[in-house]
């Protein structure tokens, strides 16, 4: 049964503290940075998704929550490396044959195209007007 | 058992075969399992406010003792005039819910909710020109003996009130009647029978002297020392190296202590730290309970006071305006009996989620910057092993243009020392 006395409903506030909480947590957190041009460009000389890497580099913090590493005791095989090779084949193939990448740019890209006439060579200078698609693959 | 390979264990599938049974498998799986659901829960039914700070304290780690000392040291600290702004501010509230609004001296039974809220918040502001803010400090001392008989009780209790028998019985009444009277924890629900059955043993333990309180989810026993006086007055295990008496949050401190200690005793070292309510707990939540009751007997004075100052001089009679914890519990519909107890419980109960806030916030701040430095940290370290895993360090010396050979021999390099020179 409620209390006699009741407690004032501005002060049931355990939702909204929560809330706040979240807030900062969030406020708090730091954010990517944006990459620059030139990294974005070197993107090309990345050498891509690798399985193997990925797996090697999971089972490799097996010792930080205490999961052993290599063949176990009795030389029984570790099933749980099996297993993170097996999901990361899988998620990298995914990513590599399923995923699909849209790109867009902005609008305002500068232009610059050469021509003639018979008065002679002509330069344009313009910028684009519409947002354009691209499409990419990840790797 | 290695399993024998040649073993038949029914007829073999073909990858598109066995493909798509497991995909029929998984989406079934997928399927069986709940919805998300989005918890609506209705306010009155959600964690109280203050149960909740108490969960975020302990998955920070932090031991909310600390935050209630300083509470009750707020509370009864005689240098300030913090529980005497409560107090007056309750006794506004209770002029104003009776449709009387102080100054200028108005009377209106069937003022509008509205008007009565108006005349309220005048009262407050009203009473705080016309009565001193230290009216209460002299006695709070005895308030917090008060508290301790309304706590422990027992025949020990009698030497801390000076009016012993009858004082006695009225804190005795009062902490029975404060039973389920203001809850700020969220309590099991209760039927009125187990209420009035709780009553009753109260009063035994009370009158025995041996209350059972639940601490850190075990039933302990707790009696007030033979002679309770040092735990005011100083001197004994109570000396805290000074001439001058406890201050009434440090003998509410001394008892917290006691009572742990107590625990400790009857069970085992590691009990005082369980799970459950610790001792602090439950005396801020009896505080918040007891706290009309505690300071009723030293309202008299501010009611000469305010019965001289307005305009006409009035008789206005403390029992009309605060009402004991029996009084409210007698009539439990009446909700002019139950403001001045109402506005002064909610009052404490608000500036105590206000400093756990404020220290939990602090505390959550200090506990995010570090979390994300750390894993900041981490991440550049795993980065930087990573680099060092694919000799992207070795490979960076090289030009984009470097053939296959001699990354292979940039590579080599690091093993020189072990297989000499490479040809």
């Amino acid at each position: 049964m409620p209390s006699t006395i009741p407690v004032d409903p501005k002060l049931n506030i355990s939702e909204e503290i929560a809330d706040f909480f979240l807030f900062l947590l969030n406020e708090d957190r730091i954010p990517v940075p944006k990459l620059s041009l030139r990294k974005i460009l070197a993107a090309k000389a990345r050498p891509g998704l690798s399985a193997e890497i990925l797996s090697a580099s999971i089972i490799a913090r097996f010792p930080e929550v205490g999961i052993p590493t290599g063949p176990l005791v009795g030389g029984a095989p570790n099933v749980m490396e099996n297993l993170i090779k097996i999901i990361s084949e899988e998620v990298v193939d995914a990513i590599q044959n399923e995923m699909r990448i849209d790109v867009v740019t902005d609008p305002g890209a500068t232009v610059v195209a050469n021509g003639g006439n018979a008065g002679g060579p002509v330069v344009a200078v313009g910028a684009t007007v519409a947002p354009y698609t691209g499409i990419g693959i990840a790797r | 058992m290695p399993i024998n390979p040649n073993l038949f264990l029914g007829p073999a599938l073909t990858d598109s075969q066995s493909e798509l049974v497991s995909k029929i498998g998984s989406m079934k799986t997928i399927l069986t399992l709940p919805s998300i659901k989005k918890n609506n829960i209705p306010k009155e039914k959600q964690i109280s406010s203050y149960d909740y700070l108490m969960r975020l304290s302990a998955a920070l780690g932090l031991n909310p003792e600390v935050i209630l000392n300083a509470f009750f040291g707020i509370v009864f600290d005689e240098a300030t005039g913090y529980l005497e702004d409560k107090v007056l501010g309750a006794l506004g509230d209770s002029f104003g819910q009776k449709g009387i609004q102080l100054s200028p001296l108005l009377i209106n039974q069937n003022a509008t909710t509205a008007t009565k809220k108006q005349w309220k918040q005048n009262n407050r502001n009203y009473l705080k020109t016309i009565i001193p803010t230290n009216f209460l400090q002299t006695v709070k001392q005895q308030m917090v003996k008060d508290f301790m008989v309304m706590l422990f009780g027992g025949p020990a209790s009698s030497s801390l009130v000076s009016n012993s028998s009858n004082t006695q019985a009225y804190l005795f009444d009062n902490a029975v009647c404060g039973l389920g009277m203001f809850t700020i924890s969220n309590e099991p629900e209760s039927k009125d029978a187990d209420l009035e059955y709780n009553r009753v043993k109260k009063r035994k333990e009370l009158e025995k002297g041996e209350v059972i309180f639940e601490i850190s989810c075990q039933e302990v026993k707790i009696k007030l020392p033979d002679n309770p006086g040092f735990i005011f007055q100083g001197g004994g295990p109570n000396t805290i190296g000074s001439t001058l008496p406890p201050t009434p949050a440090q003998s509410i401190t001394f008892i917290n202590t006691y009572a742990s200690n107590q625990v400790q005793r009857i069970n085992n070292e590691k009990s005082a730290e369980k799970g459950g309510k610790a001792f602090s707990q439950i005396l801020v939540e009896s505080l918040m309970t007891y706290i009309a009751t505690l300071v009723r007997p030293y309202l008299t004075n501010v009611f000469v006071v305010i019965n001289a100052q307005v305009n006409p001089p009035q008789s206005f009679q403390q029992q009309s305006f605060v009402f004991s914890n029996c009084d409210i519990n007698n009539d439990p519909d009446n909700v002019e009996k139950q403001e001045f107890a109402r506005s002064l419980m909610n009052a404490l109960l608000k500036d105590l989620l206000k400093l756990l806030l404020v220290f939990l916030i602090k505390l959550f701040k200090r506990f995010v910057r570090n979390y994300f430095a750390k894993k900041a940290l981490e991440k550049q370290k795993r980065k930087l092993a990573k680099a060092t895993l694919k000799f992207d360090q070795i490979f960076s010396k090289l030009s984009d243009t470097a053939d296959k050979v001699e990354r292979y021999q940039a590579a080599l390099g690091v093993l020189t020392d072990i297989l000499g020179g490479i040809s």
